[in-house]
């Protein structure tokens, strides 16, 4: 037998009953020393001259600088742009490993002494601070279990706080990590940020099987009233109204915050057309978050009910938005500001208050404009030129409507841009010409079909006739009758005279 | 290059097939699929394959970017328009950059200007009569490009702008798209993006949804993309005839004697083929593997030829 093929045989040998054979083959390669630092270099994602040294702090940079370089030579290194990473069926081995008890004492003193080295800097931007918040986080989990899940809820919430959900995300795979570690009220509480992350996703089913998970556990009632309230909310997306019902009035007996609960409960009321039970919910809701002085959650009380009135009571709804708009702060509420007055606007609408109507859309637009927010502008041009139109302003209803098409064709939105342009086509099928009437009716047509909505590019085609002749005005054919009638009438009196003559 | 990655280069086997799709997509201006695919199981070589391509289009100097996700390198859709951005070149992004500054920097306004990097002149061949006095000389002559502006860096949305997470999205896409065509015209750019599966959810919704919706729509040519992913994705219909889609399977019985020779892995004629085989039934082919193991035996070899 050659020589290469009796090694080969006795590699596969050696490593027969291993469990982790990409990893012993790979450490196989080292002398005990560098094994045992690549060992190391598992506990973080990358490393590098400086995460050697802090994992072994007895190298010289020398000693770095040629572990490195024998490190460099195995397939199981890459290099990245600016640091090394062991490849990821190996990294996951030996991580694994590391998490069993015979080594934690090693690894939690490894990972303290590689806080350090993510410790944020002042001269850090934000992009970089951001980084090392997540590796220091990683590693305080290894070093000190219980602060470092302390601190990953608190950097969890707070991100989820500024509406970086990505994050949030991201944050949960570098703590499902250590889930082999994690004792039962950790792995609810992953149980739950999951189901968190589903529903940012629009993952309803999936939400729910984690939100179940979480129910499942023996979990403290705080996040069992959480799990519970958020079930109730993900139940009602989906339309299951009877069973959101019954996590709500769990959630209430589990002890989760009341005006919470009712405002859950209204909205499922609302999606449920139960109009009076809704707006009785939403009231309480209202009360109960003004007794426990919770602004953000009384804006939003405030805004469901105004939503909820808008149409069947809308001078009701307008003084709610009222409300609304005096707890909003510009410099914290901007998008919920310009909301609000989009919603006033619609309401003043409603009961015919079109000057009150138009200041409110324009103060929306002024706000929207200086967001560079172009959909948003569009949407509420939209909302103007209806106004325009009930004040026979048709130039600038027009006017409006025109912008609004050029602004959703500059965001793509092929659907909305459709419908700016039908309210264009009936503008002027009622005030301009039927050519100019048909040319925005085209061209609604083509948007709706861009947009893949063919129903409603034929709805388009059949309200306009589009591509057919026009339809004779009705008091056409009414003049017809009535003189053809009235000639039936003379020769019937003729023919009659001539009979009686006779 | 460094001098490991030289050396990991020349010892790439297989994927010619891959390699083949990958030159004709990059130099032909007719080739109707600019998007690839390549996935496969952990260990198939998708990051060496990326590697490979990236060289390829060094040595034809393409334009190119290369956004690579780890597990702590999350990069959201943002920081994949910065990454991208500044591997073109963040002076054709102008434009882009000020907008993130827009919705990110505390009262900041679209028309301030941070820095330069060419000279100004002011008044230059204006010629005063005599006597005359100058106040105040307004009217910068400023060269194309010589306004720089800088990114600021920061995360967080503004929280006095009145501008939802996905109008924000929409907005910086519809920007850096329109800068990114720009420069494509320029010379062709190619954009990599390795082990997708490791963004975030929203972030691969935002990659075909808005980035590759871009390509799809017409908005951005003379551009392709390499995408390196762990799972087969779900690929709509829509994108079908655009995508061109490669599974990475196992290497053979000759891509590991070649592998061998390229290694430095001498076993002889004789045992040649006996050790390749035994390669491949103890790794299935998985390059990682075959690497690794070629490795150990390339080590042990060197071991004994200096005891």
């Amino acid at each position: 037998m050659s020589l290469p093929l009796s090694q080969l045989q006795q590699l596969i040998g050696d490593l027969s009953a291993s469990q982790s054979q990409e990893s012993d083959l790979l450490l196989m390669q080292l002398d005990e020393a560098d094994a045992h630092r690549l060992r190391l270099c598992a506990i973080p994602h990358a490393f590098d001259a400086d995460v050697l040294r802090a994992l072994d702090p007895a190298l010289s940079a020398e000693e770095t600088e040629r572990s490195l370089e024998e490190f460099q030579r195995l397939p199981a290194v890459m290099e990245l742009a600016d640091c090394f990473a062991l490849h990821d069926v190996v990294r996951q081995q030996l991580f694994a490993q590391w998490l069993s008890p015979e080594r934690r004492e090693e690894f939690s003193a490894a990972s303290a002494r590689l806080l350090d080295l993510y410790r944020p800097q002042p001269d850090d931007s934000a992009v970089e601070a951001a980084s090392k918040q997540s590796n220091r986080l990683f590693h305080l989990l290894g070093a000190d279990f219980e602060r470092g899940f302390a601190e990953f809820q608190s950097v969890y919430q707070a991100r989820r706080d500024r509406g970086r959900f990505s994050d949030c995300e991201a944050l949960i795979r570098l703590l499902r990590e250590y889930e082999s570690v994690l004792g039962s009220r950790e792995r609810g509480w992953l149980a739950y940020y999951r189901a968190e992350v589903a529903d940012d996703n629009r993952n309803g089913a999936q939400a729910l099987e984690y939100l179940d998970a979480v129910l499942k556990q023996d979990v403290p009632d705080d996040l069992r009233a959480r799990a519970l309230l958020r079930s109730a909310s993900v139940l009602r997306r989906l339309g299951r109204f009877d069973q959101a019902r019954a996590s709500c009035a769990e959630a209430l007996r589990r002890g989760a915050a009341a005006h919470l609960v009712h405002h859950e409960s209204g909205l499922i009321a609302r999606d449920n057309n139960e109009f009076e039970l809704a707006r009785a919910e939403l009231e309480r809701a209202i009360e109960l978050s003004k007794a426990a002085s919770n602004r953000r959650d009384l804006v939003i009380a405030y805004n469901s009910l105004g939503t909820l009135l808008l149409k069947p009571a809308p001078a009701e709804a307008a003084r709610l938005f009222h409300e609304c708009l005096a707890l909003l702060d510009p410099e914290q509420d901007s998008l919920r500001i310009a909301q609000v007055l989009n919603n006033l606007g619609m309401a003043n609408a409603e009961i015919r208050e079109w000057p009150a109507s138009a200041e409110f859309f324009k103060r929306s637009l002024e706000i929207k404009r200086a967001a560079r927010d172009l959909y948003g502008e569009a949407s509420t041009l939209l909302n103007v030129s209806r106004v325009h139109r009930a004040e026979d302003k048709w130039d600038e209803a027009k006017s409006a409507l025109i912008t609004s098409v050029k602004l959703f064709e500059d965001v793509h939105d092929a659907t909305r841009s459709g419908q700016a342009l039908r309210e264009l086509a009936r503008l002027t099928n009622d005030k301009g010409t039927r050519a100019e009437a048909q040319l925005y009716a085209s061209q609604a047509i083509e948007s709706f079909r861009r947009a893949g909505r063919e129903a409603d590019a034929e709805a388009v085609q059949r309200e306009f006739r589009v591509g057919k002749a026009p339809r004779s005005k009705w008091w056409r054919w009414g003049l017809w009758s009535l003189a053809t009638l009235f000639f039936v009438l003379i020769v019937a009196l003729i023919l009659i005279g001539l009979l009686v003559e006779e | 290059m460094t001098p490991f990655l030289q050396q990991r280069l020349a010892r790439f086997v297989d994927r010619e097939a891959e390699m083949r799709s990958f030159c004709s997509m990059i130099e032909k201006d007719d080739w109707p699929r600019p998007i690839m695919l390549v996935w496969g199981e952990g260990g198939m070589g998708k990051s060496s394959l990326l590697m490979r391509m990236i060289h390829e289009c060094s040595l034809r100097e393409f334009g190119k970017a290369e956004v690579f996700w780890t597990d702590t390198r999350n990069h959201d859709y943002v920081a994949v328009m910065r990454k991208i951005r500044d591997d073109i070149g963040a002076n054709s992004f102008g434009e882009f950059t000020n907008l993130i500054n827009f919705f990110t920097v505390p009262q900041h306004r679209l028309e301030v200007v941070v820095g330069t990097n060419a000279p100004v002149a002011v008044g230059t061949g204006a010629e005063l009569g005599a006597g005359a006095q100058v106040g105040t000389m307004a009217g910068i002559v400023v060269q194309p490009g010589a306004i720089v502006i800088k990114d600021l860096m920061l995360n967080d949305p503004r929280s006095d702008l009145a501008i939802s997470e996905s109008d924000r999205m929409a907005r910086l896409t519809d920007q850096f798209v329109q800068e990114l065509n720009a420069a494509a015209r320029k010379r062709k750019v190619v954009i990599f993006l390795d082990a997708v599966e490791k963004a975030t959810e929203q972030t691969q919704r935002w990659v075909w949804g808005e980035l590759m919706g871009a390509l799809r729509d017409g908005r951005l040519m003379n551009a392709c993309f390499v995408i390196g992913g762990r799972n087969q994705p779900a690929i709509d219909e829509r994108w079908r005839s655009l995508v061109e889609e490669k599974q990475l399977g196992p290497l053979k019985l000759e891509h590991i004697v070649e592998y061998l020779a390229r290694r430095g892995v001498d076993p002889g004629d004789a045992a040649r083929g006996a050790v390749a085989e035994a390669i491949l039934a103890y790794t299935d082919g998985n390059p990682f593997k075959v690497a690794s193991a070629v490795e150990a035996m390339a080590r042990r070899q060197e071991q004994k030829a200096g005891t």
